[in-house]
């Protein structure tokens, strides 16, 4: 329901007229689609109105698998430890004499690829190595033919590690040859009295996607790598545990240790209900990973609208989208919830622009930080808004060069130029709102330089960012919170404090009386947001398609219930206040007015300002092209797949070549016919519009309302901490959260920070999954720290930075009135220009 | 700069997995002075270069493209060698499709294996793979779609070459018989009856390391 009217509200600002006459009833039948598959929502959200980014991809859970195995030293004897397609029951596992003689069930046998077969490809066929080294390796599986389930195809994993008290070579060579695997891992090392023992094992992941899909384990590789650091250290640690556990008493002798070969008997770790839980992850991985299509980078998308090549209109949609978010989101004209998160986001904007699950081999500093933000509500319709216009705070570097023309290419810095912001505010604040005449505060000399040259194409637009400070003024901010005298409110300079005054006075809001039945938008949202109430709406099945129904409900309930924390132990008890606050919001509203509520409209002007804005604007398909999760400029994966066909033939059909020659070498000369270079790509930040449950690896995301959400952001926290400090060395790591709950209309920042600066006084947590990095070494505790930057009563931000971005909001909003009223709402190049600089301050 | 290597490697009959043709990028024109003197070759596994050079060079805009037996980086030399050592006599693959390799003391590669028919070898057929290596893992990664890409189109166009001038079929049985007796190394000059197929081979890789650079 809520989608269809969704739909409808959308469509009715992108189409207009027609669809505004009919009555609510007959516009339901009309649309069927839901609000995650509207044109507009995949503009905005995606940048391009290609159906097939939402399609969702068909894995079926029986297919994947995991195997463990161990070399036994001789061609070709392998012995399986753990096998995910073995159905054992719990007696089994506690009979270790009928382990080796457990038969393989005969349906599973079939829909499965033999096991000596997926041990060929995990060890080869040649002679037993002497590396220890861990390997990788990627095989694509032939296809198995199953009368049941249909044939399906599936790729392998393989990552090959051994158990070995001998010591690293540490023999990187010095030269420009300098191997950098995706994430360093630091390998698990045994103590035994004997010396050079050595094993070697392999650990086997089945994944069901055809071959052609190779997008989805390229572009995920960084999480997959993650995923199999993780067990990889688990197995490992399972290993050592049951080696330990068979010292022969009296004496340094080891039942597996023979001929110094660690050598378990086979099917040790079967029935592990650690490994089958880790096989719930690798689908839940897969099926996350492959069907959440990634946010197109917004931010990077503005910068560029006006270059790539032609008009793209997204720096008018979010306008609009904030707008209207300041309009119907805002508790009254003072509560700056935007503002206020703008405040929070914007320092913060570099550090959002790293992937969680990354390692710089540039980076000089022993350091990680680790920033995300998790929107929490029961209304996808705000999520889907909130996201878009968050996620165009988010800069990515690597989209912005890829979407910006390289002859215009603007280096971000000079942008930094004129208008300064504190000269305006005089401007405004002589001006009243409900005065026709709105000075825009833009220099007019400026004005009048750049409209010259602008019949073609926006000029590069010159604006100041907002001061931001940057690292200091977070700090800052922390301050306001551990110390009730809020140094951070301190403002400072006579002028800002000038101008706080007057932009809470003159909030642009026109109080106009609204005729209700005129605005679709109002009877649309209105009724949404009854029927919004209820939180079971939120589910990504009706929002992108019923894979995450269909794959769950596979799975017994017994396993179910292992569900949200499979890494972790139970949430700890003793730091449970905000939890409890949480669950508390849920049951009974809060007096205020929810934001996930759409307020009255308070004019009728916004409904007309979209109706005409889309009108003028409409998305040009030829612009980008992208898949789940990479973007394309000027052409399309296929179309690289042609131009490559081309060049190959091109040159393997060559007869002559213009070959200049001495004594060492001929020279060639690069054929000049080639057919064009390749499109170029980019992988998408891993931002998304909705999940059903919280991801770590996504650095935007929304989630639906859950008392538990809470905890798995912290949890996965500590995992962050714990990861990069045992497998990459670093010390000084920082992983924070911009929890927002939408319902409490609330903003906390959740930080955790490792390292030698730790304070003692701060809730120490000791991580639940510690005991899995058996090497784990304790640098120090872990500083938690949970702080509500945003309440409807208080507001402990950034206030002299909350106050000039909410002058810049309200510029935004003056500028697009008085446009309204000038022009008829007309998209002119100098409406175009002051609007762009007012948006760059915000997003540069 | 990741470092991006494109190579052709053999399983010799003679002399074992090696490597026939390496194609990289580098600033400076860092070619092979001299053959390897402890590099044992036969018509199978050397490159044969007009005049008996050692080098291929492309000069794009500012940077050199070098084809040579072997890398002058000696730690490349060296994890080239173990790689394709892995690939042609560990490896279980299969053969039409790409397979990673991902080896955290030698590097990371995305190859393909084939195999290319002659009488003359022992089962009546060559083993060859087509890699891409490189000491960045996640450049490999991102690139996969495009390099397997071209990985299969390069692949075909010698596995087609080969049919086109095979001309054992035309022989009787007994011919047959008596030519899969005599075991003897043979170039893919002259397999693929192309005089310039490693000058081909080498203007491929530029473009393959170009695209995804
Ligand atoms: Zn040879």
């Amino acid at each position: 329901m809520i989608g269809r009217l969704f739909r409808q509200n959308s469509s009715s600002s992108l189409n207009l007229d027609t669809s505004q006459q009919l009555p609510i009833q007959q516009q339901l039948q009309q649309s069927g689609q839901n609000s995650y598959e509207d044109g507009y929502t995949r503009e905005i959200l995606y940048g391009v109105n290609d159906k097939s980014i939402l399609k969702p991809f068909e894995l079926n859970n029986k297919f994947f698998r995991i195997v463990v195995s161990q070399d036994g030293g001789n061609l070709r004897t392998k012995q399986v430890l753990f096998d995910s397609s073995m159905n054992e029951t719990k007696s089994n596992k506690i009979n270790n004499n009928t382990k080796s003689n457990l038969s393989r069930n005969i349906l599973t046998s079939k829909i499965h690829h033999n096991i000596n077969e997926l041990h060929d490809y995990m060890f080869g066929c040649g002679l037993p190595t002497i590396e220890h080294q861990s390997v990788t390796k990627i095989h694509i599986l032939p296809i198995v033919n199953n009368q049941t389930y249909g044939s399906y195809k599936s790729i392998l994993i393989t990552r090959l590690f051994s158990l070995t008290d001998s010591q690293d070579s540490n023999d990187q060579p010095i030269s420009d040859w300098v191997l950098k695997p995706t994430l360093p891992i630091n390998e698990t090392k045994i103590n035994t009295n004997s010396k050079n023992i050595s094993s070697r094992f392999g650990i086997g992941l089945v994944i069901p996607l055809p071959d052609d899909e190779s997008d989805i384990i390229s572009n995920n590789w960084n999480v997959i790598c993650h995923y199999l650091i993780v067990l990889q250290k688990i197995v490992g640690k399972k290993l050592i545990n049951i080696l330990s556990e068979n010292v022969q008493e009296g004496t340094n002798q080891n039942n597996y240790i023979i001929n110094r070969r660690i050598q378990f008997p086979s099917y040790t770790l079967s029935g592990d209900n650690d490994l089958f839980n880790q096989l719930i992850k690798l689908i839940k991985l897969t099926n996350y990973n492959s069907n959440i299509p990634k946010l197109i980078n917004s931010n990077s998308l503005i910068k560029t609208s006006s270059q790539i090549p032609k008009f793209h209109p997204i720096l008018i949609n979010w306008v609009v989208e904030v707008l209207n978010w300041l309009e119907f989101k805002e508790l009254n004209q003072s509560s700056k919830f935007l503002s206020s998160l703008f405040a929070l986001i914007i320092p913060l904007r570099f550090q959002l622009s790293e992937n969680p699950i990354h390692y710089d081999y540039d980076s000089t500093s022993n350091s990680k930080d680790i920033v995300r933000i998790v929107i929490m509500t029961g209304n996808p319709m705000v999520a889907k808004k909130l996201a878009f216009i968050i996620n165009g705070l988010i800069p990515d570097s690597k989209v912005f060069n890829l979407l910006s023309d390289d002859n215009l290419s603007l280096d971000m810095n000079e942008l930094d130029i004129d208008t300064d912001i504190d000269d305006d505010d005089d401007n405004l604040s002589t001006h009243s709102r409900l005065d026709a005449e709105i000075d825009l505060a833009l220099d007019d000399e400026n004005n009048d330089a750049i409209s010259e040259d602008y019949n073609y194409k926006p000029p590069v637009i010159n604006s100041k960012p907002i001061p931001i400070k940057g690292r200091s003024s977070f700090s800052s901010l922390d301050n306001s919170f551990s110390n009730p005298s809020f140094k951070g409110w301190d403002i400072g300079k006579s002028t800002t404090s000038t101008s706080i005054n007057s932009t809470s006075k003159n909030l642009p809001i026109t109080k106009s009386s609204l005729s209700k039945s005129s605005s679709m938008a109002y009877l649309s949202s209105s009724l949404n947001s009854s029927l919004s109430s209820s939180t079971s709406n939120y589910s990504l099945t009706k929002l992108g398609g019923s894979f995450i129904d269909k794959w769950k409900n596979s799975f017994n309930s017994s396993m179910n219930t292992n569900y949200d924390n499979i890494d972790y132990l139970p949430p700890n008890k003793s730091n449970n206040v905000n939890r409890k606050l949480s669950v508390q919001t849920l049951r009974t509203p809060s007096p205020a007015i929810e934001i996930e509520e759409f307020n009255l409209p308070k004019t009728q002007s916004m409904v007309d300002l979209n109706n005409n804005l889309k009108k003028s604007i409409k998305i040009d398909d030829d612009l980008i092209s992208r898949t789940k999760n990479s973007v394309y400029k000027d052409g399309t994966f296929i179309s690289n797949d042609n131009k490559i066909k081309n060049k190959i033939s091109t040159i393997m059909n060559q007869e002559y070549f213009n070959i200049e020659d001495d004594e060492l070498s001929i020279d060639i000369e690069p054929i000049n016919q080639l057919p064009n270079e390749l499109c170029n790509y980019e992988n998408l930040l891993p931002n998304v519009a909705f999940t059903d449950e919280f991801r770590s690896e996504f650095i935007l995301q929304s989630c639906p309302i859950n008392p538990r959400l809470e905890q798995q952001v912290i949890n996965s926290m500590k995992n962050d901490l714990l990861f990069y400090q045992n497998n990459c060395k670093i010390n000084n790591i920082s992983s924070r959260t911009i929890f927002i709950s939408l319902r409490a209309r609330e903003i906390k920042l959740i930080e955790m920070k490792s390292g030698e600066t730790i304070s003692p006084t701060n809730i120490d947590s000791p991580s639940p999954i510690q005991s899995y990095f058996s090497d784990f070494k304790r640098n120090g505790s872990y500083k938690t720290s949970i702080k509500k930057v945003y309440t409807p009563t208080k507001n402990h931000g950034d206030r002299e930075l909350i106050n000039i971005i909410d002058k810049n909001l309200n510029q935004m909003n003056d500028l697009f009135y008085q446009n309204l009223k000038e022009t008829n709402n007309e998209y002119n190049n100098e409406f175009y220009e002051k609007l762009s600089r007012l948006v760059f301050k915000l997003i540069n | 700069m990741a470092n991006f290597t494109v190579c052709l490697g053999h399983f010799c009959e003679v002399h074992g997995p090696c490597s026939i043709i390496s194609t990289q990028i580098s600033k400076t024109k860092n070619i092979l002075k001299t053959k390897a003197s402890n590099l044992q070759t036969c018509q199978s596994c050397q490159l044969s270069l007009p005049n008996d050079v050692n080098n291929i060079v492309t000069k794009s805009k500012n940077e050199f493209f070098i084809s040579s037996q072997y890398p002058s980086n000696q730690d490349l030399y060296r994890s080239l060698t173990k790689l394709i050592m892995k690939i042609l006599s560990v490896e279980t693959s299969d053969i039409s499709k790409p397979l990673f390799l991902g080896d955290n003391a030698n590097g990371f590669t995305l190859t393909r294996i084939f195999k290319i028919k002659d009488l003359n070898a022992r089962g009546g057929e060559r083993k060859y793979c087509l890699m891409i290596v490189s000491d960045e893992e996640h450049k490999i990664m991102k690139n996969w779609r495009v390099s397997s890409n071209y990985l299969n189109e390069i692949i075909d166009f010698l596995q087609s070459k080969v049919n086109k001038n095979d001309n054992s079929s035309k022989g009787n049985n007994n011919d047959n018989y008596l030519r899969r007796s005599l075991v003897k190394p043979k170039s893919l000059i002259e397999l693929c009856g192309d005089k310039q197929i490693f000058i081909k081979l080498h203007l491929s890789a530029i473009e393959l390391i170009k695209d995804i650079k």
